[in-house]
C-alpha cells in the first residue's frame, strides 16, 4: 500500500474549507508551493486562508488544477476543449478566476485567461469592447471622446 | 446573507465595468498581451486604458512580452497621414490583402512644415526631418511628439541660412543608446571654419554635444550616403573609398569604425537596409537581372554575409523584411498612389504580390520607414501631447 495521498486545506472568503491533494496545488500554484517548501504550512493544523477568493471561484480553480494534474498526458486537442468548456463563464466569473489565479500565481491558468480576454478585445470596434466589458463610463471628457471619434471613425 | 440580498449584490456587480472589478495592474497585464496593431484602437476604449498604455514603461514591458517583434512599415502620404502596414500579415498564406492602419501625423496643432521626411525608426520611435531646420521625434502609438531644433548648426555651417540636415549634412542618423535608455540624433556637417563638425543630440535632455574629435579625418565625403541606419547599437552608412565600406558610429563608446562588405559584392555603391535585425546591402545586378541582397547574419562577422537573389522586377525595389525561413518582402512603386509588395521565398521564387492602393491618389508616398517594433517614450523625455486627452 502506498502512503495516503497528502491533502491540504484551503479556506475561501466564505470560510468554506476545501481539502485538496497537496501535489495538485503544489504543481500549479507558486504561492502554495512556496508555503509547503518553506514549511510555513503545518499539515496537522494549518489551513490556507484565501480571503479574496470566494467558494465558487475556488472550486473552479481546484477543478482546473486537478484536471491538469491528472490529464497532463492527454492530447493537446482534448485539453484545449476542456479548457474552453472550463472558461465558459460570464465575464464576472472570468474576472474572479483571473484574480484568484493571479493571487495564487497559477501561471498556465493565467495565460489561459489572459488569452481569452485578449481574444475578446482583439480586432473589435471600441463600442463593442465597451459593451463586452461593461464600460459605461469611459472617463474621457465629451470633447476628448468627440475628438477621438472624429480622428478614428473606423475604430467605433 | 439572504437570497434577496445576495441577488441584489450580484445585480450591482453585473452593472460594474471591468475597470471597477479588476485592479489596474491586471488590466495592464491584459493590455500587455494585445498586439501592437490593436493598441491604437484599444487606447480609445477608456481613459484608464489610455493612461496605462501611454505609460513610458508600458512599451518596454510590451517589448519584453512579445516573443518576436512585429514587423511593420510606415508610409507617409501627403501632409497629414501615414499608414502603418503589417509585414508579418503579408507573409501569411491565406492573406491576400494589406493590413494597414491609418495614423495621423504629429502636425495637428500647427500647420505641417514646408517639407518633411522620415529619417528612421528605432524601438517604435520615428524621427522626422522637417524644414526649416528641426526634427520631430514622434511616437505613433501614443501620438506624442517632441521638436528638436538644430539652429546652432545653421550659424556654424558653411552653407548659408538655408542649411538643411537632409540636403547638406555629411552624415546624419538616429539611434538608441541602451546604456542610457536614451535616443540620439547625430549630424556631421561642414563648418564655415573649413572643418568638419560632428554633433550628437541626447533626446532626454534635448541637448547637443560636440564630438568633432571622434570624426574620422580621411573620409571621402562625396561618396557617402548621408542618411544612416540604426542596427545593433550603432548607426551605419555606406561609403566608398578605394572600395566599398560600411562606416559605423558606435553609440555607446561614441567612436567610429568601419567594416567591409562581402568579398563578392558586385556593386560599388550598394544601399543599406536592416532586415531581421541584421545589416544588409542590396543593389540591382543588371548583368544577371537579379537583385542581390547580402545579409550579415552575425554582426561584424564577415564570413556571415549571405546572398539572396531575387528577380529584378523594378529598379526601385527595396527589401523591407526577411522572415525566419528566408522569405523576403520588398516593395515597388509602379504608379502614383500605389505600392506593390512582392514576397519571395529563399530560392527567389515569387510567392505572391499584393497591391496596396492608398487613399488619395494625388498624395504620393513621400517616404517609408521600417518600424521594428512598437513605441517607447523614455521616461524623462518631456512630451508635448496633442490635445486629445491622451
Amino acid at each position: 500500500m502506498g502512503s495516503p495521498v497528502k491533502k491540504i486545506m484551503l479556506c475561501s472568503s466564505e470560510k468554506e474549507i476545501f481539502s485538496v491533494e497537496e501535489q495538485v496545488m503544489v504543481q500549479h500554484s507558486v504561492i502554495i508551493n512556496n508555503m509547503i517548501e518553506d514549511g510555513s504550512y503545518n499539515h496537522e493544523e494549518s489551513k490556507i486562508p484565501l480571503d479574496c477568493v470566494d467558494s465558487k471561484t475556488l472550486k473552479k480553480v481546484i477543478d482546473y488544477c486537478t484536471h491538469h494534474t491528472h490529464h497532463h498526458n492527454d492530447n493537446q486537442e482534448d485539453l484545449e476543449a476542456w479548457d474552453a468548456q472550463f472558461l465558459n463563464v460570464d465575464s464576472n466569473g472570468l474576472y474572479d478566476l483571473l484574480m484568484a489565479a493571479n493571487y495564487l500565481e497559477i501561471r498556465n491558468l493565467l495565460d489561459l485567461i489572459y488569452g481569452t480576454i485578449k481574444n475578446m478585445i482583439k480586432g473589435k470596434k471600441i463600442d463593442e469592447i465597451r459593451r463586452i466589458f461593461n464600460i459605461k463610463d469611459h472617463g474621457f471628457t465629451p470633447e476628448e471622446e468627440e475628438q477621438n471619434r472624429k480622428e478614428y471613425p473606423h475604430f467605433y | 446573507m439572504s437570497i434577496a440580498m445576495k441577488q441584489s449584490s450580484m445585480e450591482k456587480k453585473k452593472l460594474k465595468s471591468i475597470n471597477d472589478l479588476l485592479p489596474p495592474e491586471l488590466i495592464r497585464a491584459i493590455l500587455l498581451r494585445i498586439p501592437i496593431k490593436h493598441l491604437v484602437c484599444v487606447r480609445c476604449v477608456s481613459k484608464l486604458w489610455n493612461t496605462l498604455i501611454c505609460d513610458p514603461n508600458f512599451i518596454k514591458s510590451h517589448l519584453d512580452h512579445s516573443l518576436a517583434p512585429s514587423h511593420r512599415c510606415l508610409f507617409l502620404q501627403g501632409n497629414s497621414h501615414a499608414s502603418s502596414v503589417d509585414l508579418d500579415a503579408l507573409l501569411q498564406d491565406d492573406n491576400d490583402g494589406v493590413d494597414a492602419i491609418a495614423i495621423s501625423l504629429p502636425f495637428k496643432k500647427k500647420p505641417p512644415p514646408n517639407d518633411f521626411c522620415l529619417v528612421g525608426s528605432c524601438r517604435g520611435f520615428v524621427l522626422l526631418h522637417c524644414e526649416p531646420q528641426f526634427f520631430i521625434l514622434w511616437n505613433p502609438l501614443t501620438d506624442s511628439s517632441k521638436r528638436i531644433s538644430y539652429s546652432h548648426m545653421v550659424n556654424a555651417a558653411t552653407s548659408y541660412e538655408r542649411f538643411s540636415v537632409r540636403r547638406e549634412a555629411l552624415l546624419y542618423g538616429f539611434g538608441y543608446d541602451a546604456s542610457q535608455d536614451d535616443y540620439v540624433i547625430v549630424v556631421a556637417y561642414k563648418g564655415k571654419d573649413g572643418e568638419n563638425h560632428f554633433d550628437l543630440c541626447c533626446l532626454r535632455s534635448n541637448s547637443w554635444i560636440n564630438l568633432d574629435a571622434a570624426l574620422p579625418k580621411l573620409l571621402d565625403w562625396y561618396n557617402l550616403k548621408s542618411k544612416g541606419l540604426f542596427c545593433n547599437g550603432a548607426i551605419h552608412w555606406s561609403t566608398h573609398e578605394y572600395r566599398f565600406n560600411i562606416l559605423i558610429f558606435n553609440i555607446k563608446p561614441r567612436t567610429f569604425s568601419t567594416i567591409s562588405g562581402p568579398e563578392q559584392l558586385a556593386c560599388s555603391y550598394p544601399s543599406i537596409a536592416v532586415l531581421r535585425g541584421c545589416l544588409a546591402l542590396y543593389y540591382n545586378n543588371r548583368d544577371s537581372r537579379n537583385i542581390h541582397i547580402w545579409v550579415m547574419k552575425e554582426y561584424k562577422v564577415l564570413s556571415s554575409w549571405t546572398l539572396y537573389k531575387i528577380p529584378l522586377v523594378c529598379y526601385k525595389f527595396k527589401p523591407l523584411c526577411l522572415s525566419a525561413n528566408g522569405d523576403i518582402i520588398g516593395r515597388c512603386y509602379p504608379w502614383e498612389g500605389e505600392v506593390v509588395f512582392y514576397i519571395y521565398n529563399v530560392r527567389g521564387e515569387l510567392l505572391k504580390h499584393v497591391q496596396y492602393i492608398y487613399g488619395d491618389p494625388t498624395s504620393h508616398i513621400r517616404s517609408i520607414v521600417h518600424l521594428d517594433c512598437p513605441l517607447a517614450v523614455p521616461s524623462n523625455i518631456k512630451q508635448k501631447k496633442r490635445k486629445m486627452g491622451m
